[in-house]
């Protein structure tokens, strides 16, 4: 496995972690940043991170993905909360034009197609809301400003999501 | 949008301090506000039952990042991880990189695409261009990189259309990757691709003969992108103004 090579400090592994990783992570962090800097740099620490505690990572601890695209996302958020986010001068086109469903994307994995199936079972309406915390890093009051929804009601919403997810990942009917 | 008020907010078991786990969640989805976060930080740290409910957390939540589309990171990402992490750059040798070349590598995905004026363009345009001229009266756009002064490109669009498209100064060649060259109309949802630019900057091309419209060069797999749309980053750009 790639990460404990990277924890044995070998340099060919990390740098194929990098190749294999680095767009995705990159992707993730330009989403919530919207600025390229930003992302570079939450893309860099987050892989520095790896490269120095990889040794101490357990691989009984499972999902190694799950922790290189959290820290990525952490790093980002972090970023976004220090520094803000800036407008890009350059609209992106929508890459949802020409993906109907960026959801569907989840489904080459099972994990994916697990959150995919439990994520289905929410209101679009409230779902929509849980993506725009993961993915676009927005903040309760950006998301409230967003939907036009008043805050408490955001908050309360985003907490029964994420319930209703627990429940269904978890295999306990809600 | 439209959310169903099925029950009141005020006894809404979420709001139960009773549940710790809902912290950790909220953690993971990036909504706790940033000194709750740093405390739940510190209790993760503290107590193990904490750090197994946000690892928990991300394991559920991680594959949602597989929405988001793969994006090239800039091509010094990994150099400065190499240099960070004390690895030999592994990578192919590279030539000495021109100011050009470097400002190309740290420009941004869709911004800070600064517009060089379009009177500069035009002088420069009759500098760097030869003939075939196109098709007049028509449009000039200077291509800067972003974050940079100077147009690294020049482009010229007759009124029927035609055009032509000159480098400023040669770029060294990207292994694998081609230049691709976009035209992104006033209130248009996507750009439109012009061609894939050959190695020496030059080309004639075809675009649309409307002022206003963005000119960007993104860098693409070799050949191009392959989805139609730009894929990789948007290195330089410009807006056509009427110029000559």
């Amino acid at each position: 496995m790639l990460l404990v090579r990277c924890g044995q400090k070998d340099g060919a592994a990390f740098r194929r972690l990098y190749e294999l990783q680095a767009p995705h992570l990159y992707g993730v962090a330009f989403r919530i940043t919207r600025q390229s800097a930003l992302a570079s740099d939450a893309v860099h620490d987050a892989l520095l991170q790896v490269w120095r505690n990889a040794a101490r990572y357990d691989p009984a601890r499972g999902n190694p993905r799950a922790w290189l695209f959290s820290l990525a996302r952490y790093r980002a958020l972090d970023l976004v909360a220090r520094i803000g986010r800036e407008v890009p001068e350059v609209q992106a086109p929508e890459r949802a034009d020409t993906d109907p469903d960026p959801l569907d994307r989840l489904l080459q994995t099972e994990a994916g197609a697990a959150l995919h199936h439990c994520l289905a079972q929410i209101d679009p309406d409230r779902r929509r809301l849980v993506l725009l915390a993961f993915l676009d890093g927005l903040s309760h009051a950006e998301i409230a400003a967003r939907a036009a929804q008043p805050l408490g009601t955001v908050k309360s919403v985003i907490r029964r999501a994420l319930l209703a997810l627990r429940s269904c990942l978890d295999g306990t009917a809600p | 949008m439209s959310i169903p008020a099925d029950d009141p907010v005020d006894d809404d078991p979420v709001d139960d301090p009773g549940a710790p786990d809902l912290a950790a969640a909220e953690y993971v989805l990036g909504t706790l506000p940033p000194d709750q976060a740093r405390a739940l930080e510190a209790l993760a740290l503290a107590d193990p039952a904490v750090a197994a409910s946000v690892r928990a957390w991300e394991a559920r939540l991680a594959p949602l990042t597989a929405a988001v589309p793969p994006v090239p990171p800039p091509r010094d990402l990994w150099r400065r991880l190499a240099l960070a992490t004390g690895i030999e750059d592994t990578g192919r040798r590279r030539p000495r990189r021109s100011l050009v070349a470097r400002a190309w590598a740290s420009a941004g995905l869709w911004r800070g695409v600064s517009f060089g004026s379009a009177l500069a363009a035009a002088a420069l345009a009759f500098l760097v261009l030869r003939p075939p001229v196109p098709a007049g009266p028509g449009l000039v756009a200077a291509l800067s990189p972003s974050g940079a002064p100077g147009a690294a490109f020049v482009v010229r669009i007759g009124s029927d259309g035609s055009g032509v498209i000159a480098a400023t100064a040669l770029m060294p060649p990207v292994p694998g990757r081609s230049l691709e060259l976009w035209a992104l109309v006033p209130d248009a949802a996507a750009p439109v691709s012009l061609g894939v630019l050959p190695a020496d900057g030059r080309a004639r091309l075809r675009a649309p003969a409307r002022a206003g419209t963005q000119i960007l060069v993104s860098s693409e797999p070799s050949g191009g992108s392959p989805t139609g749309q730009p894929t990789g980053p948007v290195l330089f750009g410009g807006t056509t103004a009427l110029g000559w």
